[in-house]
């Protein structure tokens, strides 16, 4: 089968400059690019229309909900063809019983459908996803948190070294089963419990593959300076690449110091450091509510001796003593606020503060709070914030995801606009509530507000951060740019018709503009709708020579 | 993505006679149109090399997509005469409009100096030309002005 996409505007993906021509597929590859000479099964008429390779996710939770959702349609809709899933330390796989009981307790967030469950290796998540179809590539990291979970179960100590090399037994497999790196999530439990050279050589394995580390940082605010510092230095000591997971400053007080992590960047390549991180077009993050507010030492155990705090009067006490005094402390206030202004009544009013910035966007059963605000939902309780949250938590056993608008506009425009970030939408497209809109609308939203509206990057720039800059990272040689014989992974869209309609009140929209996605060959989305073709492939990556 | 220009009077001849010595395959070859420039692509499968005779700047300069771009660009620089970003700054005072405009190929990914002065410059000069020539630099780079 032969399709030829002509009067198309190409935007290739290396980053050159856009032109006119045609995009030849046949079957599952690009016979031709730019010219167009054999004659066509179909023709696509691509007039006033962008097309380029398809987008890869470099930073996606989907690999979580796939066996569930297997058509990926929030994903396809926006063209993502490929997605780098098991970020932040977590993931399906690998697992045994202990990484079981840690996720079963908090479906449906995790699993995309009900009796959702992990899978023991890479290779067994691979036959299962591709058993039954998906509708996108996807390319596996290996999630420190359940390598951690695997071996040491929740327990809050350093690793000894039978625990290290066990951790470097499971890495190592995930690698040789075709893992692209390892993922670390430092703000999570258990992964958050180990320290820098624990780390360090858990990230060694992947060396010989041609892996890279990706992180989500021990913190992303007050010492967002010293996290990036602490990744960089574990890719110098592991000798591996380094991505700086969904970069931001978070806190309105630590907004502008991504001037400095992009320097400590910018200082790290320049000494052979292959360091590059991602962003989502957004002011406002998202994770589950337990890691914004329970002390880290509260989860030692398992999920079921967390919820057993979470009641008891006398812990549940110093829990919230804790969370308080942790908001406080990373709230880096000038001295003089600190002297002048009487404790209780700064916690108060930072309370205050951040309960309005908190938006719960989905429970396990409580519905009616998702689309609330921390502040809302303990208005509609009638109760003290934290006695509030929780007592939420209890009763969603933990099962609690949240959007929090902590993020400057202009770290946001400063990191997409910097050379070596890519775009990323860190979604977890959730069955219920309301998750964060970058599920649904990162790319469009890249497209039309920062290169269309604002002009942070030229279209070509964008192209280049969501597919060929990713590929490379990657390693992926057969995929990320329009060539003759490259994997036909293509998007067609209308840029100056595109436009976002994801909202965080109504996240649950595909944009408009976007008309065409093909996948391994296959015609996935079609003037809009999905096709439902599932030609997509788990991938591989290649050991390094 | 980094990019590579070539010395002037660097002919296809040359990028020929380079790409045999080296062993670039031929990948794709695109005739100018009203909608694009000439564009000859060399790749294997780790890299992928677009040379481009951009007519807009009277000039050739290669595309480098790889994942070790610097070894791409080095074979690039070590096949065929190319200028750097100091031998177009040392243009600028005697051939302005067209070091402008190739300050768009050579320039750094984020705006720095010289190169941020000369183009804000350039965008406020009386002379129509400077400013066109601004404007590709700009879009070339991809920085806000």
């Amino acid at each position: 089968m032969r399709i030829r996409i002509e009067n198309a505007r190409i935007v290739d993906g290396t980053g050159a400059p856009a032109y006119d021509g045609a995009v030849t597929i046949e079957d599952e590859h690009l016979a031709e690019v730019g010219e167009a000479s054999a004659p066509p099964d179909e023709v696509l008429d691509a007039r006033g229309r962008i097309v380029a390779p398809g987008f890869i996710d470099v930073h996606s939770h989907s690999g979580f909900t796939l066996p569930g959702q297997p058509e990926a349609e929030a994903k396809i809709a926006q063209g993502v063809t490929t997605e780098v899933v098991c970020n932040c330390g977590l993931g399906l796989l690998p697992s045994n019983e202990r990484v079981e009981r840690f996720y079963s307790l908090i479906q449906p967030i995790v699993f995309g459908e009900p009796g959702g469950r992990c899978y023991a290796t890479l290779d067994a998540y691979r036959a299962a996803l591709e058993g039954r179809g998906v509708s996108v590539n996807v390319a596996c990291l290996v999630p420190h948190g359940n390598v951690r979970a695997a071996v040491m179960g929740l327990e809050e100590r350093a690793a000894t070294a039978t625990e290290i090399g066990h951790m470097q037994a499971l890495v190592t497999e995930g690698m040789e089963h075709g893992a692209f790196g390892l993922s670390t999530g430092l703000v999570y439990p258990p992964g958050a419990f180990a320290q820098r050279d624990e780390i360090t050589e858990i990230v060694r394995p992947i060396r010989p593959f041609g892996g890279f580390y990706a992180t989500h940082m021990r913190d992303e605010g007050t010492r967002v300076v010293e996290s990036v510092e602490e990744a960089l230095a574990i890719g110098r000591a592991a000798g591996v690449g380094v991505q700086i997971s969904h970069h931001k400053a978070a806190g309105r007080l630590n907004w502008g110091k991504t001037k400095k992590t992009l320097a400590l960047l910018d200082a790290a390549r320049a000494e052979g450091l292959d360091v590059h991180s991602d962003v989502y077009p957004y002011t406002a993050g998202s994770t589950v509510l337990s890691a914004m507010v329970v002390p880290l030492w509260a989860f030692q155990g398992s999920q079921a001796q967390l919820l057993e705090r979470l009641k008891d009067p006398p812990t549940r006490a110093r829990i919230i003593r804790e969370s308080k005094e942790r908001l406080v402390r990373l709230a880096p206030l000038p001295t003089v606020v600190e002297r002048l202004v009487p404790k209780p009544l700064l916690v108060r009013a930072l309370l205050r503060a951040m309960s309005k910035l908190v938006v719960i966007s989905s429970t396990k059963r409580q519905h009616h709070y998702e689309g609330k605000t921390l502040d809302e939902m303990a208005r509609m309780r009638g109760q003290d914030l934290f006695e509030a949250i929780l007592d939420l938590l209890v009763e969603e056993e933990t099962a609690v995801a949240a959007i929090a608008h902590v993020m400057g506009e202009r770290d946001v425009q400063r990191v997409m606009a910097h050379p070596q970030t890519m775009i990323g939408t860190d979604g977890f497209p959730q069955r219920e509530g309301k998750p964060h809109p970058r599920t649904y609308g990162t790319y469009p939203r890249v497209l039309e507000r920062y290169v269309r509206e604002l002009g942070v990057l030229t279209l070509e720039q964008a192209v280049h951060k969501s597919t060929g800059m990713v590929a490379a990272k990657l390693g992926l040689t057969d995929r990320g740019v329009l060539r003759p014989g490259a994997r036909a992974d293509v998007v067609v869209f209308d840029f100056a018709g595109l436009r976002d309609r994801a909202t965080y009140e109504d996240p649950r929209h595909g944009p408009e503009g976007l008309d065409h996605v093909f996948v391994n060959g296959a015609w996935t989305w079609r003037d809009g709708a999905h096709t439902g073709a599932r030609a997509g492939r788990v991938l591989a990556k290649r050991a390094a020579a | 993505m980094s990019r590579v220009l070539l010395a002037e009077g660097t002919s296809r001849a040359d990028i020929d006679r380079a790409a045999r010595a080296r062993g670039w395959p031929l990948l794709n070859l695109l005739r100018r149109t009203e909608g694009r420039p000439r564009q000859i692509v060399f790749g294997a499968a780790e890299w992928l090399l677009t040379f481009v005779e951009d007519h807009r700047i009277a000039a050739t300069y290669a595309i480098v997509h790889a994942h070790d771009e610097e070894s791409v660009a080095r074979a690039v620089r070590e096949a065929l005469p190319t200028l750097g970003l100091d031998d177009v700054l040392a243009r600028v005072a005697t051939d302005r409009v067209r070091a402008i405009c190739w300050l768009g190929v050579v320039g750094p990914g984020a705006p720095a100096s010289p190169v941020r002065e000369l183009l804000a410059a350039a965008a406020a000069s009386a002379d129509p030309r400077e400013r066109d020539a601004a404007d590709f630099a700009y879009e070339a780079l991809g920085w806000p002005r």
